[in-house]
């Protein structure tokens, strides 16, 4: 399928299109490595905040109750799980960034206009570097939220099995659920980049 | 934060919170209830409390211990905690927490200085005083001599920690005498003022200003703490006031026309518009049923001015209203032994019950400040129940009096409701 840019060039029209110029005007590459970017940077965010929800409470709890420390590093381990996730993500991510061209020279030289000749890559090098970008949107969201979610599910765990040691298997299967949100978010985001 | 407190509350009061939310494991058990109440005397009383949180407070008092000082220990080992909170938390939670204990300061304040009025000892005075609400700058109150409260105002009031309520207060006092709008503060002025008052007096005005203040400055919290704190803070004021007028219907000076509308609303929390500029007024009864509340003079009206509130609910529970207990006392109704023993609800107890319902509840949420306030009264509650339990103990009353069984064992009723679904 040809792209608007491609279009363009064939009706000779060379000129500024409109302000979604702009996002053909950014280098694939730049795409590429902001959907890096985000997959891990968004999952961190989720996870660290999801630690420092269950750890204050968690610590908090320990004072009267030392014996919940260890069980509840569950928790803790939960939100980690978000962050290598995201790693993982990271990494697949970056192999395919491997495989979109080094070299993005203009195919025509004989534009005025050097910012129109860029569009003018090759539509396949596009394609791959916006499915990058979203499936680490997709990754780093979803895991943000996950993360968040399995904090605060986190804290309560804590709290309850301060109190009553027979919840706490109970809340770790909510927590369970909590933590299988950031999955579906890798495995769409798997599925995204896929072809890229 | 946009109500995202589930989120954004552990940044600053998860680890405060979880201390009080462990600390809740503490509260004493329906079984040490029990044990407590099997005992014979107060040295096998101290035995089963040193098993309990109390144990490190009291372990080391001579036998028998006297109530007076289980209480002030009982008292002291709470105080401890809260301080200890007070330091582990950061603003807004401390204010929160300081202004918790104001309430207890004031009445320590008021205390002290009545005694120094009647020239009683000052060492003697700390010594008796609520540890709750004590604070180091009641030393300062020495300094006053004679009659000169002006000074006393002016010198060691304002710079307490509860030195705005004072201000407010003669605010309040001065504003309402003052009938031709000129508001008067010179210092001969609150000399006459502080002379003309009663220390009761002046704590309940000191502490319906407390509320006020409190509420208010529960309203800038986040929506969960907004919401918990108003419930409970409404509740307790508006029990506060069904309890001052069911108190107040047997006394002639307070329920015939002129001191309903005068004298009687002077301590009430939730009617009064005398001051209505400066104290804020809070409670679900107002402002709908402030005119009945105004009006009622025996318990039925009192039951209508609650109608559609579960005060009305709680009212029904009461078994010993006022106008019947004349009846008994001139003869009209002779019950005999027989129901002598029969377990009566007063005003105090279904009232006690229901708070203690309400504290438990408040620890149902999660992410909020209510839980500090819940705590400090539900242990104020079970530290009422020791004591009680310890008098009966200490004299003996036998086992199958009613009183044996007035304590209220707080978490409890959400589990039986529970049950029950």
């Amino acid at each position: 399928m040809a792209s608007l840019a491609t279009q363009c060039y064939a009706a000779g029209q060379y000129n500024y299109q409109g302000w979604k110029d702009m996002f053909y005007c950014i280098s694939p590459h730049s795409w590429a490595y902001m959907g890096v970017a985000l997959s891990i940077g968004l999952s961190i965010i989720g996870a660290a905040w999801g630690i420092f929800i269950t750890g204050s409470s968690l610590l908090g709890s320990s004072i009267k109750m030392p014996r919940i420390k260890s069980k509840n590093l569950i928790s803790v381990i939960f939100c980690e799980a978000v962050a290598i996730y995201g790693v993982i993500i990271a990494i697949i991510l970056l192999t395919k960034c491997e495989n979109l061209p080094k070299d993005l020279t203009p195919l025509n030289h004989d534009t005025v206009n050097t910012f129109i000749i860029k569009l003018i890559i090759d539509d396949q090098a596009l394609w791959s570097a916006f499915a990058i970008f979203g499936a680490g949107i997709s990754v780093g969201l979803s895991n943000l939220f996950c993360g968040v979610c399995v904090g605060v599910t986190g804290a309560g765990c804590a709290l309850s099995d301060a109190q009553t040691p027979s919840t706490f298997v109970k809340i770790l299967i909510i927590e369970i659920f909590g933590s299988a949100l950031g999955l579906f978010g890798v495995i769409i985001g798997i599925i995204q980049a896929g072809k890229a | 934060m946009l109500g995202l407190e589930m989120v954004s509350f552990n940044a600053d009061d998860g680890y405060p919170e979880a201390i009080i939310r462990s600390l809740r494991k503490g509260f004493l058990k329906e079984e040490t209830y029990n044990q407590l109440k099997a005992c014979s005397n107060l040295n096998e009383f101290k035995l089963v409390l040193e098993d309990t949180d109390y144990g490190s407070y009291i372990v080391n008092e001579a036998n028998p211990i006297e109530i007076v000082v289980l209480k002030k220990k009982c008292k002291e080992k709470l105080m401890s905690e809260i301080t200890h909170l007070i330091g582990q938390s950061t603003q807004p939670l401390t204010g929160f927490l300081q202004m918790m204990l104001h309430g207890y300061q004031i009445e320590n304040v008021v205390g002290v200085i009545e005694g120094v009025k009647n020239d009683q000892p000052l060492e003697l005075l700390l010594k008796g005083l609520d540890p709750l609400g004590y604070f180091p700058e009641l030393k300062n109150i020495r300094t006053v001599e004679g009659d000169d409260y002006a000074t006393l105002y002016q010198q060691v009031l304002v710079d307490l920690p509860i030195g705005n309520y004072f201000r407010k207060f003669l605010e309040v006092c001065i504003g309402s005498i003052g009938n031709d709008g000129a508001i008067k503060k010179d210092a001969r002025f609150i000399s006459d003022l502080m002379k003309d008052y009663k220390a009761e007096k002046i704590k309940n005005m000191l502490k319906k200003i407390w509320i006020g203040e409190f509420h208010r400055y529960c309203m800038q919290l986040p929506d969960v703490s907004r919401q918990v704190m108003d419930d409970l803070l409404k509740f307790e004021s508006d029990c506060m006031t069904i309890q001052i007028i069911f108190n107040s219907i047997d006394i002639k000076g307070l329920s015939d026309a002129r001191g309903r509308e005068g004298e009687r609303r002077k301590y009430i929390n939730n009617l009064g518009k005398l001051f209505i500029n400066l104290i804020s007024i809070i409670g679900y009864l107002y402002p709908d049923r402030d005119r009945e509340l105004t009006e009622a003079d025996n318990f039925d009206k009192l039951k209508d001015a609650c109608k559609g509130f579960e005060y009305e609910r709680m009212l029904q529970q009461v078994s010993d209203i006022p106008s019947s207990k004349q009846g008994g006392d001139f003869g009209g109704k002779n019950d005999g032994g027989a129901n002598q023993y029969a377990s009566t609800m007063s005003i105090d107890d279904v009232m006690f019950t229901e708070k203690s319902k309400r504290y438990s509840m408040a620890f149902e949420n999660q992410f909020h400040y209510g839980v500090f306030y819940a705590y400090l009264k539900l242990r104020e509650m079970e530290i009422k129940n020791i004591v009680w339990l310890a008098e009966l103990v200490s004299i003996g009353v036998p086992r199958q009096m009613p009183g044996w069984s007035k304590f209220v064992v707080p978490f409890k009723y959400h589990k039986e409701e529970v049950q029950q679904n």
